[in-house]
């Protein structure tokens, strides 16, 4: 039977239009939900192969920490003398790490996506979004483990008494999303810009390493004073790095309305870099 | 049944030249490496695409498995799309074939529990049932190409687009690779893109053919008539029925070629040529000259130019022969048997002769003609051998107890 309007319905028959005029709306929480399996083993790929044949594997992820806490303490601490705020020096350079570290690995992973995944990109098709997600994941599962050798620390402290966890605890998650989303954000951006023009890849460790002096990690954010002190505080992983540190220890300086800007700010720079990103996937393999 | 697959003025330029620097951009230009192609495509169909390096196939193969996008023109698909451009894509060298098995089938789409429920199944097509658990690193290129291929061809995709991949691998997997995608394409259900520059497995699987050149559609239908299309058979000779009037015939002041042909029976004279016609040569010779015997002489040419083969009435008694007084046109047929040409173009000769002594005309070049493949059974070798000839000859074989 035809009816007048039987091509508009055959037009809603169709599974997939590509139309070249048009950008395709995508949906990338639907994309997430139907590639749960291959987030998962994109994650397991990340995680498993970075060890095959080490004696140590995963330990790794334990020992980097506390190679890099020990030169902390003797860098920072004992030859530069920098307050850590009459919190335990190892302690407090390792919250600070551990927490910076999950920020920078999102970063690098996911600013990656299109230059270390080409060659499956030009072959096979899924939403590409897939593997910024599981950069997010597999650099959360690495937090998780080494969120294990804090709290180990942690709670050696505590029951020294030397630190004083308070009620703010419970923001923890909250304070970890915004970690996430600045640093996913932050990476599809840099993923976006390097597809076509490589140069920003030059500038990610550089820019990685002045980004993690101008966090309060090796030192507290008390200790600077006046202009620098106001500057600080428009790094947006300033006031999340001290929030955690204030709520785990009882020692950093918290103010909402600085978390709320950080929020923000993440919120704005994950929009943008999705936005850049989903220009970018269209077309990139002609020009990677 | 219906359209499962519609394109519509698709499009694809590429920019020439380096990206990087200032200005360099601007001063190349562009290519566009399809040009404004439609299609559609039914369920069930097997459709194979050829053409030439560069003639667009693998950018029309990227622009439908949505790797890239069109710069113009709308792709509509039913169902879901699975791309085969390649076997074993994101497999990792340090996972086991069982890890590696997981991660390419859900790079290809395929959910976890559909793949543990297939996972027997693609070992044991693979073949790598032993290695399994070994790192694919340590795996021969042969039992990686198996493994990724094994996957591929268990993805349940209405919609499967296949490009070069049965290039890989020797001529075992290859034969069982297109008898498994013939087995896929049985029940109707699936729908097949299948790139390939191997005619022979063009011709057995597919039930239409798509010809590229240049970014352009020039051909869509029969696969016979494509394949002699891209073999460039019709461009230099389709004329296989060639007539002259007496002032343009060719020949000399004592003789003239009034029609020349190549008859196959069944065929009409625009029908591609399949290696497995029978063909009769015919020429027809208008004599203004009493000659006892007049003899004609067929050479057979490569494309290249190498002198092949050669026939003649030289063999015939002279009784064959009839004199002048019974006709001035004489028509000179020549028999050859099907399966003795291969899949290649040939040029042909003629050459007169008086008395079985002087060649008194030669006519270079009378014919060019190309041959398709025969169709062939699946199961057999698809590769495509590069002799000149290919006969059929008869053979005995006969088997007998030890003493």
């Amino acid at each position: 039977m035809s009816t007048p309007d039987s091509s508009i319905h055959q037009d809603e028959s169709w599974d997939l239009i590509i139309d070249a005029g048009q950008l395709s709306n995508r949906n990338h929480f639907k994309d997430f939900l139907n590639n749960r399996d291959l987030l998962s083993l994109l994650v397991k790929r990340d995680l498993v192969t970075i060890y095959k044949q080490t004696l140590l594997g995963p330990l790794w992820l334990l020992i980097q920490p506390i190679l890099k806490v020990a030169i902390f303490y003797f860098v920072f601490g004992k030859l530069a003398g920098i307050s850590t705020d009459g919190v335990p020096a190892v302690l407090f350079y390792l919250t600070g790490l551990t927490f910076w570290e999950f920020f920078a690995a999102i970063v690098k992973k996911s600013a990656d996506v299109f230059t270390a995944n080409q060659h499956i990109f030009s072959k096979v098709y899924f939403p590409r979004m897939v593997v910024a997600f599981a950069a997010v994941a597999s650099s959360g599962i690495k937090l998780a483990i080494q969120f294990s050798l804090f709290f180990v620390v942690w709670i050696f402290y505590l029951l020294q008494g030397l630190v004083h966890p308070n009620i703010f605890l419970i923001a923890l998650p909250v304070l970890l999303l915004i970690i996430a989303v600045l640093g996913l954000g932050t990476g599809l951006i840099l993923t976006s810009l390097t597809a076509k023009y490589r140069d920003l890849r030059f500038v990610i460790d550089t820019g990685l390493q002045v980004l993690f002096y101008l966090t309060p990690v090796i030192y507290p954010l008390s200790i600077a004073k006046g202009s620098f002190f106001n500057a600080l505080l428009f790094n947006p992983l300033v006031s999340v790095i001290e929030a955690i540190r204030f709520s785990f220890l009882g020692q950093g300086v918290v103010d909402v309305k600085f978390l709320v800007y950080s929020g923000f700010f993440a919120i704005l720079t994950f929009w943008i870099g999705l936005k850049l990103f989903e220009k970018t996937e269209r077309t990139f393999i002609d020009t990677i | 049944m219906g359209n499962v697959l519609q394109i519509e003025n698709l499009s694809k330029a590429y920019q020439i030249g380096e990206i990087g620097g200032f200005g360099v951009k601007s001063k190349t230009g562009k290519i566009e490496a399809l040009n404004d192609v439609n299609f559609e495509v039914m369920q069930g169909e097997v459709l194979g695409i050829i053409g030439k390096n560069g003639a667009g196939k693998s950018t029309l193969l990227k622009l439908l498995s949505q790797i890239t996008t069109p710069t113009t023109g709308i792709i509509r698909a039913k169902g879901k799309i699975a791309s085969l451009l390649e076997v074993g894509t994101g497999m990792h060298p340090e996972l086991t074939g069982r890890e590696n098995v997981f991660l390419n089938g859900a790079i290809l789409g395929m959910g976890k529990t559909e793949i543990k429920s297939k996972f027997d199944e693609i070992v044991r097509f693979s073949g790598c049932d032993a290695f399994i658990d070994t790192p694919i690193k340590r795996y021969s290129s042969g039992m990686k190409v198996r493994l990724g291929f094994a996957v591929a061809v268990f993805l349940d995709s209405e919609i499967i687009i296949i490009d070069e991949v049965l290039a890989v691998g020797d001529a075992e997997f290859q034969s069982k690779a297109i008898q498994k995608i013939k087995e896929i394409t049985e029940d109707g259900s699936k729908t097949i893109l299948f790139v390939s520059h191997n005619l022979a497995s063009v011709k057995s699987l597919c039930t239409r053919c798509l010809l590229l050149e240049k970014g352009k559609l020039v051909f869509d239908g029969d696969i016979d008539q494509a394949i002699s299309k891209y073999m460039g058979y019709d461009k230099h000779i389709s004329d296989r029925n060639r007539i002259w009037n007496t002032v343009m015939a060719p020949g000399n002041a004592d003789y003239k070629l009034r029609a020349a042909r190549i008859v196959t029976d069944g065929k009409t004279f625009e029908d591609p040529l399949s290696t497995s016609d029978a063909i009769r040569i015919e020429v027809e010779i208008e004599s203004l000259k009493k000659v006892k015997r007049l003899d004609i002489t067929f050479q057979l040419m490569s494309d290249a130019g190498d002198f092949l083969a050669a026939t003649s009435t030289f063999q015939l008694p002279d009784s064959d022969f009839q004199t002048h007084e019974n006709g001035n046109i004489t028509t000179f047929a020549c028999f050859i048997p099907p399966n003795i040409f291969n899949m290649q173009s040939y040029r042909i000769n003629c050459l007169l002769l008086e008395n079985r002594k002087t060649v008194v005309h030669r006519l270079d070049d009378l014919f060019k003609i190309g041959f398709t493949a025969a169709t062939r059974d699946p199961e057999t070798w698809m590769g495509q051998a590069k002799s000149y000839f290919l006969p059929y000859l008869d053979w005995t074989i006969k088997a007998r107890l030890k003493d």
